[in-house]
């Protein structure tokens, strides 16, 4: 019997495939350590690291303003469900991280929709998800965008909308917010 | 001005009192905002001396619902083999639910009470542990929690038994 009739049937993996753009990106290498086009297999229990600091990122952005930490990424599945999600979780203490138009603040979380806009200072990434079989692991793709990617796709730049408007001020303060958020800390501490 | 921690309160009984199970579990354990993970592994952050234990069975993972200035909690399970009773629902693997200011959580045999008190800090929070002399939870099958055909169907009311 050969190795090919022998072998596991292969099982279809959930796969994130994410379209990145930051408008330094032919000049300043800062994202020389992603290997594009290069699928990656991780274990479907791995907290996905994104930032500055390579000793704890598994991706990550050669980028002063970046942080050590930016935002992480994980599958999970709701009760009962039988579909793997993943979620995103805003590691900077400083930045916000918009999914399409949710600000999230640090350690606030979110499920990730199949597509969306993910941004953080002038960072874009549009994030895809593929469902797949296996509950072991997952795999990402990343392909870099020659342009814009909210030009490209047409994707509402709309500012952030709050989901809780607790005082007049706080929306009124929250509206004048840039879409694209300029303050990158350093979470030097 | 520093902060004041969150700190989750966690009462742990297994019924093979005297045995090596919390042997290396301390009174108290600082962590940051990363997962905690709970299991018979040398990378876990709580480990168990039990051979029924994955290696990583549980996380508590820290993050902040939208507009609150407190940490919350979820709990994942991350073992393939066994699952963790949470308040009543069977965890399977990857399965993930947040956590309320107290909570029931049984694995392996082991029974977890959780009780969360809530800090303002958001570097991290403390693990406050207490082994019982007695059971936390009282419900039948409790030790059968890594079974699938032993799971309880509904969670029986605190101390109704």
């Amino acid at each position: 019997m050969s190795s090919f009739e022998d072998a596991d049937t292969e099982e279809t993996v959930t796969s994130l495939r994410v379209t990145i753009y930051h408008p330094g990106q032919m000049q300043n290498g800062i994202f020389q350590s992603i290997r594009f086009y290069n699928p990656e297999k991780l274990p479907s229990s791995e907290v996905v690291k994104f930032g500055r600091n390579s000793t704890i990122c598994r991706y990550t952005f050669q980028d002063k303003q970046v942080s050590r930490v930016q935002f992480s990424l994980q599958l999970f599945k709701k009760f009962d469900s039988s579909v793997l999600s993943f979620e995103i979780k805003n590691m900077s203490r400083k930045t916000s991280l918009l999914v399409d138009s949710t600000e999230l603040g640090y350690l606030n979380k979110v499920e990730l929709p199949y597509r969306c806009m993910v941004r953080f200072g002038e960072y874009q990434l549009l994030v895809e998800k593929e469902d797949g079989e296996s509950l072991e692991f997952f795999e990402t793709l990343f392909v870099m965008s020659p342009r814009p990617l909210l030009q490209e796709h047409d994707w509402p730049a709309g500012k952030p909308t709050p989901e809780f408007c607790r005082s007049s001020l706080w929306c009124t303060q929250s509206t004048s917010l840039s879409a694209s958020p300029r303050e990158m800390d350093e979470n030097e501490y | 001005m520093e902060r004041p921690l969150t700190v989750l309160r966690m009462s742990l009984y297994h019924p093979t009192q005297g045995s090596a199970v919390f042997a290396t579990v301390p009174q108290r354990l600082q962590h940051d905002t990363s997962p905690l993970l709970v299991g018979r592994g040398l990378d876990a952050h709580l480990q168990l001396h039990l051979p029924r234990l994955s290696r990583q069975h549980l996380s508590l993972e820290p993050y902040r619902e939208k507009g609150s200035a407190l940490l919350a909690f979820s709990l994942k399970a991350l073992s393939r083999r066994g699952c963790v009773w949470v308040n009543g629902l069977v965890l399977r693997f990857l399965e993930q639910v947040p956590l309320s200011t107290i909570n029931r959580v049984a694995f392996a045999g082991i029974q977890m009470v959780v009780h969360v008190e809530g800090g303002t800090s958001l570097e991290a929070f403390v693990c406050c542990f207490h082994v019982s002399p007695s059971p936390l939870i009282y419900r039948p099958q409790a030790e059968e929690t890594d079974e699938w055909e032993d799971i309880p169907k509904e969670p029986p009311a605190p101390g109704s038994e």
